[in-house]
């Protein structure tokens, strides 16, 4: 396939799954019980004074109104029959007794899907139940403390990679394979409880669970961020090695390794400079695509045992306080970056390898 | 390259005293949440009749890693075994029913869009069990074998039929979006919304996550048997659907899926276990080696509560790996 044909189909295709994630993530919106219209109107403060604020105040309507709220749920929607007198305004907090045959009705274009659509093209996806704040706000204050680690730890991970794989690949050493799936299978939360309760603490190498600014001072912020950066980046750097080792032995490769020994290459030339870039290029572009999701799971457990105000403790912090916008708001912010992962790798592969150009989408 | 020849016997020992213990945990009728009111604070190993000590509030560990034993291995093989088979039957059936480039009609899109939104409609109004859940997919296999019987009927009759959607690329449009939010993020949304605590429930939202990965891989295993000249051959001599995907095309499909199931296995046993880490989606009186380990910040020096249910975890993961690498060499043996 020509290169651009191929580079507008994987955007296309990108950009369905992208659409995909925001259908995904609105309809999950629609299951959570709490009233985004209220979250809004105590984030306006124009909840005080008034003791309660019911769906007919006018200023709950107006709010319903601009969040969208007073529309139909999506272009089509099925609720329960009423016994009596249709209401037009679905209530979120009132649900009507399950039926088994629905009521359908066709709404058409300005919907609640269209409006938070269109909401979140503006960089507007909503006001925490909780707090009242932006959900855009917090996520930014988030991935301030966040995205340093994550990008810190991919980037060790892949120097750990080169720097174990090439001598697995060179020695096919038994012992430091099976050291590497050892530590590959190591779960993060067992190995985050082992550091922090071995490693940090007072009269310990690190100091125990807390943050500290990078702006503050540099030192202190590494202090703080070596042993969550170690958690993600060392079974990441493992799982990276191995593969880099497979992709620089397996197939054809042995050949390849042949040729440049008969070249009279030095065995260090032959590595490093021959073998190295051969299976780098499909193995860490693959590889950095698929760690952006694991790693956005590790920041959960390394973010709440650790105690760091980044994305994955807002995250834990939200479920536990049924604050689903921001807890959306995160699931829609990772789905995005896992997307554009697979999309650069995919991309990237295909630009170095016309073999991929055969593959357009992609699973797990 | 010659590979010394590797034994599976330590990893099925293993999977098999966790087996033990478990058993012997649901049989003996002991309660791991029990609390012994003389060890609050933490018992070291072999202290007042705890052989593995006890944690902060007095739970025996040995009972909490017998009985996380049992959530673990009961999950995980429900887990694994749920994520296969509706992955197995949508990736056979979808690369099947678009062997020729045959595409699924707008028609048959929208009733099943309308199935799709029913089901949503149910589990946003009614009560969200297990068996609503249950009765649902079985309902959705039912009405998806009679719309494409339909469409293969009616496809003669009336071009409103042919135009669509090849199901294959459906199938991988869908399985892109769901593991394109990361799996863990959307099970901690999926299983705090939608469902009540629980290890069924932790079940039936990871086969709702993990589906899509063995979908892929049945798709796409499926598509490349599908090609093998030999079973082309096969199909030419008229055999019927079932005896060709049974006989020709399953041989080809099953390994690959068995050795995704056999990770899936530890996938669970991490997942359940990082929800009982952080105190999620499990009830308090289900133990979980997760729990275990979460009581570790709380006793100072409290070794034995991340040595033993750390051995428990790797030890479990790393054995599902080498049963798993060995079906995968026995396979491409065959095959060589």
């Amino acid at each position: 396939m020509a290169w651009g044909a191929y580079l507008l189909r994987r955007l296309l295709t990108s950009a369905g799954v992208l659409a995909g994630v925001v259908l995904l993530t609105y309809g999950l919106s629609r299951f959570s019980d709490a009233d985004p219209v209220l979250a809004y109107l105590a984030q306006t403060g124009e909840l005080e004074g008034a003791r309660r604020v019911g769906p007919d105040d006018r200023a709950y309507r107006a709010a319903a109104k601009k969040l969208g709220a007073d529309l139909p749920a999506f272009f089509v929607t099925l609720t329960p029959r009423r016994a009596s007198g249709a209401g037009s305004a679905p209530v979120p907090s009132a649900d009507p007794a399950f039926t088994v045959l629905p009521a359908v009705r066709w709404h058409g274009y300005p919907n609640g899907f269209t409006h938070s659509a269109g909401r979140l093209v503006r960089g507007d996806l909503g006001y925490s139940t909780r707090s009242g704040e932006r959900v855009a706000a917090m996520l930014a204050r988030a991935l301030r403390v966040t995205l340093p680690i994550g990008l810190l730890a991919l980037l060790l991970a892949v120097l750990g990679a080169v720097a174990l794989g090439v001598p697995l690949a060179r020695t096919d050493a038994g012992w430091l394979r099976a050291l590497l799936y050892v530590v590959v299978s190591a779960p993060g939360f067992w190995l985050a409880t082992l550091l922090v309760t071995q490693l940090a603490g007072r009269g310990r190498p690190f100091p125990g669970p807390g943050w500290r600014e990078a702006s503050a001072s540099l030192g202190s912020w590494l202090a703080h961020a070596a042993l969550p950066l170690a958690i993600l980046a060392v079974p990441a750097a493992a799982y990276l090695a191995l593969l880099l080792a497979e992709a620089m032995r397996g197939g054809d490769r042995a050949a390849i390794r042949d040729v440049a020994r008969l070249h009279g290459l030095s065995e260090r030339a032959v590595w490093w400079r021959e073998m190295l870039p051969l299976g780098a290029v499909p193995t860490l572009s693959t590889a950095v695509g698929l760690l952006i999701p694991s790693f956005i799971g590790g920041f959960v457990v390394v973010e709440y045992v650790f105690n760091v105000p980044g994305l994955g403790r807002l995250v834990f912090e939200s479920i536990l306080a049924r604050d689903w916008p921001v807890v959306l708001g995160v699931v829609l912010l990772s789905g995005a970056a896992t997307v554009l992962g697979y999309t650069v790798m995919d991309v990237v592969n295909a630009w170095v390898d016309p073999r991929f150009r055969k593959f357009v989408g992609h699973g797990a | 390259m010659a590979r010394r020849a590797r034994h599976s016997w330590p990893a099925w020992g293993f999977l098999g005293v966790l087996a033990a213990a478990a058993a012997w945990y649901a049989l003996s009728g002991a309660d791991a949440a029990a609390i012994d009111r003389a060890c609050i604070g933490g018992c070291a190993p072999g202290t007042s009749g705890h052989g593995l000590g006890t944690d902060s509030l007095g739970r025996d560990v040995w009972l909490q890693l017998a009985g996380g034993a049992a959530t673990a291995l009961l999950g995980g093989v429900a887990a694994a075994l749920g994520s296969l088979l509706v992955g197995l039957g949508l990736g056979i059936g979808a690369a099947w029913a678009s062997r020729r480039g045959e595409q699924l009609s707008w028609t048959v899109l929208a009733a099943a869009a309308l199935w799709c939104g029913y089901c949503a409609y149910v589990l946003r109004y009614a009560e969200r069990t297990v068996p609503a859940a249950s009765v649902l997919a079985l309902a959705s296999v039912a009405l998806a074998w009679g719309l494409l019987g339909v469409q293969r009927r009616a496809r003669a009759t009336s071009s409103m039929w042919h135009t669509g959607v090849r199901p294959d690329r459906l199938l991988l449009w869908v399985s892109e979006v769901v593991s394109s939010v990361p799996a863990l993020l959307l099970l901690l949304a999926l299983a705090s919304l939608a469902l009540r605590p629980g290890l069924g429930q932790l079940v039936l939202v990871y086969v709702a996550v993990r589906w899509a990965a063995f979908a892929v891989l049945a798709l796409q295993e499926t598509r490349a048997a599908l090609g093998q000249p030999y079973v082309r051959a096969a199909y030419a001599t008229g055999i019927g659907a079932w005896p060709l995907l049974w006989k020709h095309v399953g041989p080809n499909v099953f390994p690959p899926l068995l050795v995704k199931g056999l990770l899936a296995v530890g996938g669970f046993i991490l997942v359940e276990g990082t929800f009982a880490f952080l105190g999620l989606g499990l009830p308090a009186t289900q133990p979980s080696w997760g729990r275990v380990l979460a009581e570790a910040q709380q006793v100072r020096g409290g070794w034995w509560l991340w040595v033993f249910p750390g051995v428990a975890l790797l030890g479990s993961i790393l054995s599902l790996q080498v049963l798993a690498r060995g079906v995968e060499r026995r396979k491409s043996l065959e095959v060589s």
